[in-house]
């Protein structure tokens, strides 16, 4: 389980630093966060509207704020690979297919924490996905 | 059946005459060798995939698998078009992967013989017909047969260059 909890950031608890990231403060300890959407390029209806939720997530010990549009809720999956047909996603430890039959990716925690290190806030621009198919 | 058919005609049938699936994109016609089409899908159920090329639409849900989505008219570069009730997605395999490819539709199948086909056409250096084996008058059409496993190598999708050729 890599999820400690979630949280709906109040706008100051968010802060910039140093043009470099942002963190979130959780009860006075500052947390790195990732914005999803721009870590995966697409659009972000709450990121306009600063409605967005924060999972905090621990990777080795280390905790890390993921920023999202919404929580969907919770289920067990079965894991499907990705690279059997296509190729390895960065981000993604796989997909599963959801309910209705749609294919939806699961994050590799892991990775999402090295993507965000090495990720150029400013070069990236979201809105180049569609929010949905 | 056919082929049990032709192979005690006279004529040898098989050898010479290659089927291929046709469809459009916008005015064009193109066709994909038969024995790779797995199977003609309806659009839907598209999940988006971060960092990856337009062309890429994502993945979908083929009975359990997840297989990926290439919008051919992105692949090529002509201009988007909405998706309607004739958009499908035909499936192919090449080697051990399956792709899904969006077309505008799908026509008909088209038995060509190897004295119709002709050699891709040099359209210079700068454009790249590695993925076209061949064209062919039908008719009255120019149907451009596409070579999807060299199509889709250069595709990110993974060593697909690696694989086979279908058999003869």
């Amino acid at each position: 389980m890599s999820i400690v909890e979630s949280i709906a950031p109040r706008r100051e608890q968010l802060r910039q630093v140093a043009g470099r990231g942002e963190v979130i403060v959780l009860r006075g300890e500052p947390l790195p966060a990732v914005r999803l959407n721009r870590l995966f390029r697409v659009a972000s209806a709450a990121e306009e509207n600063a409605a967005l939720l924060a999972v905090i997530v621990d990777h080795r010990g280390k905790r890390l704020a993921l920023l999202v549009d919404e929580l969907l809720g919770q289920q067990q999956v079965v894991i499907k690979s990705l690279e059997t047909n296509f190729r390895k996603v960065e981000g993604a430890a796989g997909a599963t297919i959801l309910g209705d039959g749609q294919p939806a990716l699961i994050l590799d925690v892991a990775a999402v924490a090295e993507m965000a290190k090495n990720c150029d806030w400013a070069s990236s621009i979201p809105a180049l996905l569609p929010i949905s198919a | 059946m056919q082929a049990i058919d032709s192979a005690s005609s006279p004529i040898s049938y098989a050898a010479d005459i290659r089927q291929y699936l046709s469809f459009a994109l916008g005015e064009e016609q193109y066709g994909i060798e038969i024995l790779r089409v797995q199977e003609i899908k309806g659009y839907s159920g598209i999940t988006p995939i971060p960092n990856t090329p337009a062309h890429i639409r994502g993945v979908m849900n083929l009975r359990g698998t997840v297989i990926p989505v290439v919008d051919l008219r992105a692949r090529f570069s002509l201009p988007s078009r909405d998706y309607d009730k004739f958009t499908v997605i035909v499936v192919v395999t090449v080697g051990t992967r399956i792709i899904g490819l969006v077309v505008d539709a799908v026509s008909d199948v088209l038995d060509i013989g190897r004295n119709e086909l002709r050699p891709a056409p040099d359209l210079g250096r700068r454009e790249d017909t590695n993925f076209i084996s061949g064209m062919a008058h039908v008719g009255e059409r120019l149907v451009v047969l596409l070579d999807i496993a060299t199509l889709l190598a250069d595709d990110s999708l993974g060593e697909t260059a690696t694989v086979a050729p279908v058999a003869e």
